[in-house]
């Protein structure tokens, strides 16, 4: 099967009768449906004339629908609930909506978080005209961030899957899409629904599917996130569950990644714009004693995944003072890779392996602090812009790795 | 006197005809026996090497912490050594089972016992095996969680983990082989009574201040030692 889709739907072709917009109903359904609700009138306000349908995505069988009920519904006073079939979550959400907007044949659809949104609908026009319209076939909605703010979606998500697939995509790890109907349908087709369901459904598996098959992606700037992205109360929990689906679909599009040379723009919409942030930086302290405790406690399980060059380059890191500590990039794209490739070939369990990066990362992340802190917004895109230069100039590194893991090892 | 030494000798070489004759069946089979295990075991310790090869049983005991997997010669790979292992067991219990073949009173009692106590020895190292295994995975597993909570003493915690484990499987090891009798466990218990009683006297005794302001810590929700101050959110680290 050929990883390009098919040409592109033209906006001048006959479109479909429905835009879908899904809203994941845990963990707070009265919020999902009170957003749903929202999104419906918002769709009509937006695209008038357009019939449009929201849909709460619940894991919770009671009072909910199947995907087969929906669609025989014609009178309805509110967003109806439709059971995942008992997962819960964004994951298990996006199966079921891809379900009934390919049902519907609905050239759009969207999966869309359950936060408060503006009463003006244009935002709701930005995010879905390029799928309707404009003939793109996948939307990453993108909000206003501080400098400092998503620092694992600035150190690693973005610099890696731009670096892998050359496209410029800011906030891979949105978790809200918009997708076309064609994309819609090859997800739908997918067979690692059935082969790998702890991947399948997440937001970078979409992403990483949609980029691997040079589909048309756009990025959407629609303003400040209006509530804080919550954040996670185990950091390597986090990092290693992020880690897990990147390197899983590193593997699993290897043949398509090794050809990609440099990056591209993505299309971008609407007007990046940096959010308020607060007065004080985040303390670096810490964070550098957590890379420090991490050297002398794990460089023996280090040493078996990062050459000696790279551990000896940490180790010159100077510690003290904590605001002088810096991680060079190269440094830190070549132990992104060399834990990709200790992932690839089960050099320790994966999970162990994953979090005894938190200490490393720690170690990047006051690094970066020390750096952007001082700057402004632009100085602050520009050193991004420098750690990208850095992922896409080791990427043959990681090439030469990945495919003779024992004789290249310098 | 010629005649009868030569009768002497005579019903000397006869007994010891006899002899021969009656033993020289279980000799050849016990030499059959040998010859048949010796090349069954080499038959055994290829195909375990083609098998556990084939089915990354080096790679699991890689990932599972039982080897680092670095600057390891062909012949100390766990594949490798497992198989070395089967062929001397398959040996061992040819010698035992040539030995009960033989029929001598002595040596088949001896070689009974032998083949009635390698399937304990078997299970035995298998239990030590496996808690080797484990013993290392839960170190590192512990070392990395202890570090990445910021806890200063890890690689105590994590040695600690370990050689418990690994006290427990050869307690567990030893009394299903069966080698000291009752003295395994009541060692296991002793020991790890030992450590449970030294670290409640000296965390009662040496400690109590140092717990009393920690569990103090706990209740008000303040910050740990080396964690940032109760300066809000704006100073936390914006993950996502």
């Amino acid at each position: 099967m050929s990883l390009v889709l098919e040409p592109s739907s033209r906006p001048s072709e006959p479109s479909g009768p429905d835009v879908v917009v899904g809203v994941p109903a845990e963990p707070d359904r009265m919020a999902a449906t009170e957003a749903a609700i929202a999104l419906e009138t918002g769709l009509k306000e937006a695209f008038p004339g357009r019939p449009a349908l929201a849909v709460v995505l619940t894991g919770d069988p009671s009072g909910a629908a199947t995907p087969e009920t929906v669609l025989a519904l014609v009178e309805r006073d509110h967003p109806p609930a439709i059971y995942t079939g008992g997962h819960t979550g964004p994951q298990a959400a996006l199966p079921t909506l891809l379900e009934i907007a390919v049902a519907r044949d609905a050239p759009a659809c969207a999966l869309l978080q359950p936060l408060p949104r503006p009463s003006d609908p244009r935002w709701l026009r930005a995010l879905l005209e390029p799928v309707l319209t404009g003939g793109f076939d996948l939307v990453v909605p993108s909000y206003a961030r501080g400098r400092l703010d998503g620092v694992l979606v600035t150190g690693i998500v973005y610099p890696l899957t731009r670096a892998l697939f050359g496209q410029r995509l800011r906030q891979p790890l949105g978790r809200e899409l918009v997708l076309s109907r064609r994309l819609a349908r090859h997800l739908l087709a997918d067979t690692e629904w059935r082969t790998d369901p702890a991947h399948a459904g997440e937001d970078l598996w979409c992403v990483t599917k949609a980029l691997a098959r040079e589909v048309r992606i756009a990025q959407v700037f629609i303003g400040p996130r209006p509530r804080p992205a919550p954040q996670p109360s185990d950091v390597s929990q986090a990092l290693a569950g992020v880690l897990d689906t990147l390197f899983h679909e590193m593997e699993v599009h290897a043949h398509y990644w090794q050809r990609v040379i440099g990056s591209q723009v993505v299309a971008t919409f609407g007007e990046e714009r940096l959010a308020e942030e607060p007065a004080n930086a985040p303390a670096v302290a810490p964070l550098v004693d957590a890379f420090a405790l991490g050297w002398r406690d794990l460089r023996p399980l280090w040493s078996s995944v990062l050459p000696p060059h790279t551990l000896l380059a940490l180790q010159r890191i100077p510690r003290a003072p904590p605001e002088a500590f810096r991680m060079p990039d190269a440094i830190w794209a070549r132990v992104l890779y060399d834990f990709a490739v200790a992932w690839r070939f089960k050099l320790m369990e994966r999970r162990q392996l994953l979090r005894s990066l938190t200490p490393i990362y720690l170690g990047w992340v006051a690094s970066y602090v020390n750096e952007v802190g001082p700057l402004g917004p632009d100085a602050a895109d520009e050193r991004v812009e420098r750690l990208c230069s850095a992922f896409e100039d080791e990427k043959r590194y990681l090439i030469s790795r990945w495919r003779w893991p024992d004789r290249f090892n310098p | 006197m010629w005649e009868q030494v030569r009768a002497v000798l005579g019903e000397a070489f006869e007994r010891l005809g006899a002899v021969i004759a009656a033993d020289l069946p279980g000799i050849v089979a016990m030499l059959i026996v040998l010859v048949s295990t010796t090349v069954a075991a080499f038959v055994i310790r290829a195909i375990l090497r083609a098998v556990l090869g084939r089915t990354g049983f080096d790679r699991r005991a890689r990932e599972w912490g039982v080897t680092t997997g670095r600057d390891l010669g062909p012949r100390q790979e766990p594949s490798a050594i497992v198989s070395r292992f089967a062929f001397w067991l398959v040996v061992v219990a040819g010698i035992a089972l040539a030995l009960e073949v033989l029929g001598a009173s002595t040596v088949s009692a001896f070689g009974l016992s032998l083949l009635v106590f390698l399937p304990k020895l078997v299970v035995g190292a298998i239990i030590l095996l496996v808690g080797i295994g484990a013993a290392r995975f839960l170190e590192r597993s512990t070392l990395i969680s202890a570090v990445n909570q910021q806890i200063r003493q890890a690689r105590l915690i994590a040695l600690a983990v370990k050689w418990l484990v690994l006290v427990l499987a050869a307690a567990m090891a030893l009394e299903h082989v069966g080698i000291g009798g009752e003295l395994p466990t009541l060692a296991f218990a002793l020991v790890v009574g030992g450590i449970v009683l030294s670290v409640a006297l000296a965390v009662g005794l040496g400690a109590r201040d140092a717990v009393s302001r920690a569990l103090d810590r706990e209740t008000r929700g303040e910050p740990r030692p080396g964690e940032p101050g109760p300066t809000g959110p704006e100073d936390k680290v914006q993950h996502l």
